[in-house]
């Protein structure tokens, strides 16, 4: 499903971001990338997202070379990815209802379909009360639920997250992991970024350790 | 979605917009009428300036006289003739008693000119010329073929006055270029540096969109629209300054001024003209200040 040969990743020509990153992840698979703070969970990421370009390697979705992918093909790419950021990126001036429907409406699906497909994954992340509320107005446990349900909604082929847990309490973590462990039950490919060894711990799931911008194992 | 049903969408999403930043889309539809009504005030006086010159030029009059007597004959001979030289807008035939009039008119006592015979005074044909053949070496030309013709006696005419409105006219011209270009580059930045904000204000919009796999098209859209109705009202008030500006000066502008006020176009023509432009500076500005945000 994703396949990344020799990807490095240099910000400034010297230090690299990531250096020499090889690793193979299948469908349906689960993966937590670990590693401390700066080691380059984030950029690896970013970079099977399309929002980075590395600076060495092969990306390889789907049977589909994405080094250097062309502009106009990063949008459809990204409707096949769901990503959960770890600062949700939810707009404030609309409400949880149109952020999580702002997923399909650039799929170009009707409307009825959004509405029916974004109640039903508000409802199965137990947030449809509150639909019409701005998100700035929930608990961060509840902006992460959005957040979450707008990356689920589009039932995406691959779910990215970047440290899902970092702002949140250690229940409602492990809520969160369990609710990617349900769409990953499902088919779904889950590649989890994150640095709360006790999860990791937890979870007995393939696990690949970054230090530095390199996989350690 | 259908194409209807996504303009649909996209309308609906470009109203929603403008209704939760509804104070910063008034703010940008004023700037936008203000800065339009500048320029057009602008192109307004200049136009009618340009007219008044042009008008002045009108009296680069030649006055064309002829031997006398002459038959009636003749006269009708020598104004196929004074109409035909090259340049020659129109030559009106001045009697000698309508030019004693004209005097009397001129200098309106009747009591001066007592005792004076209308045989006295040259008949002349007023020769006006074409205003491209209004400047000092063309006007010497038309000067030139006029003498030649069969009775001409002399032909008057000012080689200063017409090379003084020359001038003038050139250095209207170019002050006006120089000052319509500082005046629309400045709007035009005013325009863009607005919508800037009001786009860089929304940044965020456009960098979630991008994440969740919009196409250009497809952010842009609503864009298009909200540049769309903000040009819209951005002329509409830019129309009612104008009128405005009219209205107030019309009745305190002194009479020799009064055709600085004239509008050059119908108030519908300005009305379309404010709007097309207002629309295209919307939506360019816009566009341009969206393409730094379309590369996350």
């Amino acid at each position: 499903m994703i396949d990344l040969f020799h990807v490095s990743k240099s910000y400034d020509g010297s230090t690299n971001a990531l250096d020499d990153i090889t690793i193979k992840v299948d469908k349906g698979e689960f993966l937590f990338i670990t590693g401390p703070s700066g080691a380059g969970k984030s950029t690896l990421l970013k970079i099977i997202f399309g929002s980075e370009s590395p600076t060495g390697g092969q990306i390889i979705i789907d049977g589909r070379n994405y080094y250097r992918i062309p502009q106009k093909e990063i949008p459809p790419l990204r409707r096949r990815i769901g990503f959960v950021f770890q600062d949700f990126k939810l707009l404030a001036n609309k409400s949880v209802y149109e952020n999580v429907a702002l997923a399909l409406n650039v799929m170009g699906i009707g409307q009825r379909d959004v509405r029916r497909r974004v109640l039903r994954i508000l409802s199965y992340l137990k947030i449809q009360h509150r639909a019409n509320f701005s998100p700035m107005s929930l608990s961060g446990g509840e902006q992460q639920r959005v957040a979450i349900a707008r990356a689920l909604v589009k039932e995406p082929a691959i779910i990215l997250a970047d440290e899902p847990t970092g702002n949140l309490d250690p229940e409602l973590s492990i809520d969160t992991i369990e609710l990617f462990k349900e769409v990953n039950n499902k088919g779904t490919t889950v590649i989890i970024a994150t640095h709360d060894k006790s999860l990791i711990e937890r979870y007995a799931k393939r696990t690949a350790h970054l230090e530095a911008g390199r996989f350690t194992y | 979605m259908g194409p209807v049903s996504n303009l649909i969408y996209f309308v609906k999403d470009a109203f929603s917009s403008l209704r939760s930043n509804t104070l910063t889309a008034l703010f940008t539809s004023v700037t936008l009428g203000f800065a339009l009504a500048l320029f057009a005030l602008f192109l307004i006086l200049f136009m009618n300036l340009n007219l008044a010159l042009d008008n002045l030029g009108d009296k680069t009059n030649v006055v064309l006289y002829f031997k006398s007597p002459t038959s009636s004959s003749e006269l009708k001979r020598l104004s196929t003739l004074v109409n035909a030289v090259e340049g020659v807008s129109s030559a009106e035939y001045i009697s000698a008693s309508s030019a004693l009039g004209e005097l009397k008119n001129e200098f309106g006592g009747q009591d001066l000119f007592e005792g004076i015979d209308s045989a006295m005074l040259p008949a002349s044909f007023e020769v006006a010329l074409e205003p491209e053949y209004r400047d000092p070496d063309s006007l010497a030309d038309v000067v030139t073929a006029l003498k030649r013709l069969k009775w001409v006696d002399s032909v008057e005419y000012s080689a200063e006055w017409a090379t003084r409105l020359s001038s003038v006219l050139k250095f209207v011209e170019l002050a006006a270029l120089v000052f319509g270009l500082f005046l629309a580059i400045a709007t035009l930045f005013i325009i863009i540096n607005t919508i800037r904000l009001t786009v860089y204000a929304r940044r965020d919009e456009i960098e979630v969109m991008r994440l969740v796999g919009a196409s250009n098209f497809f952010i842009k859209a609503p864009f298009f629209i909200e540049g769309v109705v903000q040009g819209l009202c951005g002329g509409l008030i830019s129309l009612g300054l104008l009128l405005l500006w009219h209205w107030v000066l019309a009745a305190n502008v002194p009479d020799y001024l009064g055709f600085m006020l004239v509008m050059p176009v119908s108030t519908v023509t300005l009305l379309v003209m404010l709007v097309l432009v207002g629309v295209a500076a919307g939506v360019a500005g816009s566009f341009i200040s969206m393409a730094k945000f379309m590369k996350v």
